[in-house]
């Protein structure tokens, strides 16, 4: 196990390298750049240069590679072009707000995907799994920012029960629990409603399978409680693949949160790489980058730990 | 630049439209909630759009949403009388131009910087425009290039010595370029850290900023007495228009910037908000790369054939619903120079005039890519704008690009045709011609020596009345070159709390100064 670890971990710069050399090689070959964006079209040539020279953008595209690798290294992940900000200092912003986002959203996704798959599996073709299979397929079909504006309807504007922004706002910060959780509860469901039907089709399976174990016979046929047989024996067997899928898409609820950021004016790492796409801010780009790649590297390596963890029979 | 781009920052990813559809204009009517009680409120929420803020240090450009907030940190050495269409004393208490190339600047005394770093004086004016000038900023090519020499005589007297007359001195370079830095603070935090908390001279200080959030709190050393009337300002910025709208409607917010035009008629009648839409100083129009001679556009009859066709009233009516002014000229009103329109150009349009000029070019109808960036509103006029070119035999074949490829192409002149909007920020029509016309300035690679003539004798004029009569000249030959085809100005549009009052709506849409705002 301990050579295991060693060995995905020593992949992750490697990885890493690799991604942000893709990431680097297509904001470059990109059209736009991100002086004249910032200057305009009035401003000196005299200005542009010095601006160009400011960010290492007069370099050879390796040499600029090479720097700015090199500043990472040392844990300096560049200014921001636009917003004259350390690339740091914006993720020392924006990365609370997404992972809280993103806890959120798989808090909703756990919530209702273990009862549903549970119970979709125990009563199978029942209305319960016809439930269960309808609510999935809808999961799977709606778009995220889809389900965000239905439920802003219903919710914040028939109903007035949840604001519709307010994450990351001094008011939120300062007020008491439910100031703090109620702006999250919308964009959480919108966020979490894909994970929900992944891992709830995932559970129902993975439940059917084990239900129909010989251990679960013999469970039964000691006079076990059906509750005990459920939870103990065939849950417990069942939420292997389920953890490792959540743990997978943690990582990757990270990554899509951007239409969310966007609709919820939520200041997460999503809105912030579009901004700087947008306005080409390459050290914003990059930067970002290659921290949510790391998320879903460290999320990978996680699941494949839990993975050990929770089945005797793996070794790695 | 003396424009800014009117998408900066997220705002091109939009589903303005699918929300609006399912947001529609009933529920603005049949939802906002009473406003929130405003006896003894002095706090003010304000939504603007963008992503999030930027640089607000007024020596680093900055975009739409940093300029809402610089503005009203910030004063200026002079500001505008919209209704007296005069520039009017700020910090600047007097100005006199003794020869061509001298201006000498009074300064207001007793005006203090926020935070205790002392009193505004005449070495702030001269730190501040060296600055520019040697960072070559991005103010120097529109507002502060004529200068040649500034410094101090004594503590409240600036003089400047211009490398040319500029005729447009007290509202471009004292204007535009105009907001000046505490030169001691800006010295001790450091150009970086004092672009992101500056210390200013206006009405509100900074409190805090945090991602898409700020916080300011009243200045209490403001020198105009009484202002500013609220404690704390809560600007957020918030991306999509319709959320933004949405967020006011359930009081989550008390004042919103740049609704979108299709949900405004609903907004205007819910008696719980006020809708204040200003004409603005902001055009959608038409520019040409003349640089391709072999281009059927590049004979001005066709161009001229083109300002035919277009319906500038359907483009008021299907794309701003009203909430803009059909124009055939660069001068918006308000400005030095101005003609009501229209001037040449019918409001609807000439199919048959425009087919006329077709046939006398000898052109039967070619294919052309238009280029436009990927703001909603503009592709769906420059669709509209197809449709009506397509009738004299002009097919345009649409891009939309990100603002950042659409930038590339047009700063680097890759480009046959673009559609786009601009906002004006500096307050005289060298700012709204030179840029756009001269040799020098254009992106459209218009070089006209007769052009050049007149755009630089008008901006070295003094005489006002003089540089008036050069303007319409400059108009009037824009409108036969037609190497720009101006569309229309867009408002300026802000909804408010009904209870709040004092707030005075001005043409700039960067320029939103809420000390006299208050809770009624």
């Amino acid at each position: 196990m301990g050579r295991y670890i060693a060995r995905r971990l020593i992949q992750v710069p490697l990885v890493l390298v690799v991604v942000s050399l893709m990431t680097f090689l297509i904001t470059r070959a990109t059209p736009g750049d991100p002086v004249q964006i910032m200057l305009g079209m009035q401003t000196s040539k005299e200005a542009a240069e010095a601006m160009r020279k400011e960010f290492n953008l007069d370099r050879s595209l390796p040499e600029q590679y090479v720097l700015w690798l090199g500043k990472v290294v040392s844990g300096d992940l560049g200014r921001s072009i636009r917003l004259n900000d350390p690339v740091t200092t914006l993720l020392a912003e924006r990365l609370p707000v997404s992972l809280q986002l993103a806890a959120a959203g798989m808090a909703f996704a756990l919530l209702v995907s273990i009862p549903l798959g549970v119970a979709a599996a125990l009563r199978r073709n029942s209305w319960i799994d016809y439930l269960c299979t309808g609510y999935t397929v809808a999961g799977f079909a709606i778009p995220n920012f889809g389900l965000a504006l239905i439920l802003i309807y219903v919710f914040s504007i028939r109903l007035d029960w949840l604001p519709i922004t307010g994450i990351g706002t001094a008011e939120q910060l300062s007020g008491g629990v439910w100031t703090y959780v109620k702006p999250f509860i919308i964009p959480a469901i919108a966020l979490g409603m894909l994970q929900t039907a992944i891992l709830t089709r995932l559970l129902r399976s993975s439940m059917i399978d084990v239900l129909s174990q010989d251990y679960m016979r013999t469970a039964r046929a000691k006079g076990l409680m059906p509750a005990t047989v459920v939870v103990v024996h065939a849950l417990k067997n069942a939420m292997i693949p389920f953890v490792t899928m959540a743990a997978i898409q943690f990582g990757y609820m990270i990554g899509i949160q951007v239409t969310i950021e966007y609709i919820f004016a939520v200041p997460g790492m999503g809105s912030a790489v579009l901004n700087a796409v947008v306005n080409r801010d390459f050290p914003v780009i990059q930067g970002f980058t290659l921290v949510i790649a790391a998320f879903f590297l460290f999320a990978n390596i996680l699941a494949d730990l839990l993975y050990a963890l929770l089945d005797p029979r793996i070794r790695y | 630049m003396s424009k800014l781009s009117r998408s900066s920052s997220g705002q091109s990813v939009t589903r303005r439209g699918f929300t609006a559809g399912m947001i529609g204009s009933g529920l603005i009517l049949g939802t906002g909630r009473a406003p929130a009680l405003a006896q003894g409120r002095r706090d003010l929420r304000v939504g603007v759009w963008g992503g999030e803020f930027g640089n607000l240090s007024p020596v680093i450009r900055f975009d739409i949403q940093g300029g809402l907030v610089l503005y009203n940190i910030f004063d200026n050495l002079v500001e505008i009388d919209f209704a007296k269409r005069s520039i009017e004393p700020m910090l600047a208490l007097e100005w006199a131009n003794p020869d061509p190339l001298t201006w000498r600047i009074k300064l207001r005394e007793g005006v203090k910087w926020q935070k205790g770093f002392g009193e505004f004086t005449a070495d702030d004016v001269v730190y501040t425009w060296n600055f520019h000038l040697e960072s070559k900023s991005f103010q120097v090519g529109t507002a502060l290039f004529p200068i040649d020499t500034v410094k101090a005589d004594g503590k409240h007297v600036v003089e400047v010595k211009t490398k040319q007359p500029f005729g447009a001195f007290p509202g471009v370079t004292m204007g535009y370029g105009g907001t000046m830095i505490s030169a001691r603070a800006h010295k001790e935090m450091g150009n970086q850290a004092y672009s992101a908390t500056p210390v200013g001279n206006g009405a509100f200080q900074i409190e805090s900023k945090r991602g898409a959030e700020i916080v300011l709190a009243k200045n209490p050393d403001y020198w105009k007495p009484g202002l500013p009337k609220m404690d704390r300002i809560v600007y957020r910025a918030i991306p999509d228009s319709t959320t933004r709208l949405q967020a006011l409607l359930k009081n989550e917010l008390d004042f919103v910037t740049h609704p979108d035009p299709k949900e405004v008629a609903a907004v205007r009648r819910n008696a719980n908000f006020v809708v204040n839409s200003t004409p603005g100083w902001a055009w959608d129009y038409q520019q040409f790369n003349l640089k391709k001679p072999d281009m059927p556009y590049h004979n001005k009859l066709v161009r001229q054939a083109i300002s035919y066709a277009i319906d500038r009233e359907a483009i008021v009516k299907e794309i701003y619903y009203g909430e803009a002014i059909a124009t055939d000229n660069q001068i918006p009103a308000g400005y030095m120079a101005f003609r009501a329109p229209m001037l040449r150009y019918p409001k609807n349009g000439d199919l048959k005039k425009a087919k006329e000029l077709m046939a006398q070019a000898g052109v039967r109808g070619y294919e052309v890519e238009v280029i436009t960036s990927d703001k909603d509103w503009l592709r769906k006029e420059l669709e509209l704008v197809a449709a009506m070119v397509s009738q004299i035999g002009i097919t345009y074949k649409i891009k939309n690009m990100d603002m950042g490829g659409y930038n590339n192409l047009w700063l680097n002149q890759r480009f046959d045709q673009v559609l786009e909007d601009i906002t004006l920020v500096a307050p005289d029509p060298d700012a709204t011609s030179w840029w756009f016309l001269h040799s020098r300035g254009t992106a459209s690679g218009y070089n006209n020596p007769l052009m050049d003539t007149l755009l630089d004798g008008a901006r070295s004029e003094r005489d006002a009345a003089k540089r008036e009569g050069m303007y319409h000249k400059i108009v009037d030959m824009t409108l036969d070159e037609c190497p720009l085809i101006y569309h229309c100005n867009t408002n300026n549009i802000q909804v408010l709390n009904k209870n709040l009052k004092g707030y005075n709506p001005t043409p700039q849409e960067y320029l939103e100064k809420l000390d006299t705002i208050e809770w009624g």
